[in-house]
């Protein structure tokens, strides 16, 4: 499964367009969020709770989060192919990498279902 | 006029250093060219390459005041009072401001910078309609000095790898052109993460190009086409 994960090859032309779909959720999530500190009052705890009780907006904010996740490990991993010659510690640096992000991707699941 | 030249030779020096040079310029000085070769009188140890003295050949690319460019078409009057010259990064310092351009070409050779067509040879020559001809300006005038490919620090990281501004732009030259037939074939080559995929559209490229070329763009094509294939 790993060897799956970093063997790079095939993947290369799926991961570019990845990197740009994923730019583009975040461009729009980001243009969402301008228009909501515009048009909503957001004043106290609880206007922010019930911005996040509403489903659709939970939902969107967690595609904001796995595509900035997503866009992150192709990001990141892009530099250490760039700039870490030794495979190994590359492949060290990656694997801690993905550890973090998916810790990200649960911390931040379990702070909106719990919202 | 103060030069700062980039001096190493590996006969003699252990370390390169930066030599500074005083010299007037004449009325008849125009490109930095000009100056350099009234050095090299002076000096005659300084080494540097030089052909055509018109941005046709190439020869003389090099890193003039942190940005590359050709000797023989760069004016004085556009460098200021004082003016550094380094050899092209990213690549062995042979002498002075002449660099090893091994990998440079190895690079450009991988992408078979030549028409692939397994039709019989015409009578006379392939011919394409001025529209088909068209789709390779732009392409067609790269020179091949190598201050595009010696700008980007993609290929400074991984010369070996990444084949470059120059060798994709000249991939994609092949690749628009009527006559070849290799379109597929190019495109496998570049199913690799390394070959294409490390240009991170930094621009370098297009900042440098004496002939006002854009690999940038070339390389947006390419990977166009992979994605209309997909």
């Amino acid at each position: 499964m790993l060897t799956k994960i970093f063997s790079l090859a095939n993947h290369c032309l799926r991961d570019w367009l990845l990197q740009r779909v994923t730019a583009t959720i975040m461009a729009i999530y980001s243009l969402i969020w301008v228009a909501i500190l515009i048009l909503l009052p957001i004043k106290n705890y609880s206007s922010w709770k019930s911005l996040f009780e509403n489903h659709i907006f939970r939902y969107l904010t967690l595609l904001f989060l796995f595509s900035m996740v997503y866009h992150a490990w192709l990001g990141v991993r892009d530099i250490s192919m760039d700039y870490i010659p030794s495979v190994k510690i590359r492949k060290i640096f990656q694997i801690l990498l993905v550890f973090f992000l998916v810790l990200y991707v649960v911390w931040g699941f379990i702070i909106f279902w719990s919202a | 006029m103060r030069l700062s030249i980039y001096r190493f030779n590996p006969d003699i020096d252990k370390d390169p250093y930066m030599q500074d040079f005083e010299i007037d310029v004449l009325p008849e000085d125009h490109m930095l060219l000009d100056l350099l070769l009234r050095l090299k009188v002076q000096d005659e140890t300084l080494t540097m390459r030089k052909s055509c003295r018109e941005g046709v050949c190439g020869s003389d690319a090099m890193n003039i005041n942190g940005k590359n460019g050709l000797a023989c078409i760069t004016k004085i009057s556009s460098l200021g009072d004082s003016i550094v010259l380094r050899p092209l990064p990213g690549l062995p310092v042979i002498r002075d401001l002449v660099v090893d351009m091994t990998q440079f070409f190895k690079n450009y050779h991988s992408v078979k910078p030549y028409l692939i067509n397994h039709d019989p040879v015409p009578e006379k020559e392939r011919l394409q309609s001025p529209e088909q001809r068209a789709e390779l300006d732009g392409l067609y005038e790269c020179i091949l000095c190598g201050a595009c490919t010696t700008s980007c620090p993609s290929f400074w990281w991984n010369p070996d790898k990444f084949v470059g501004p120059a060798g994709l732009l000249q991939s994609y030259r092949f690749i628009a052109d009527s006559r070849d037939q290799a379109l597929q074939e190019r495109l496998d080559d570049f199913e690799d993460p390394y070959r294409l995929y490390r240009c991170h559209n930094i621009m370098n490229c297009v900042d440098v190009c004496p002939k006002g070329l854009s690999p940038s763009k070339a390389i947006g094509k390419i990977k166009e086409l992979k994605l209309k294939r997909m």
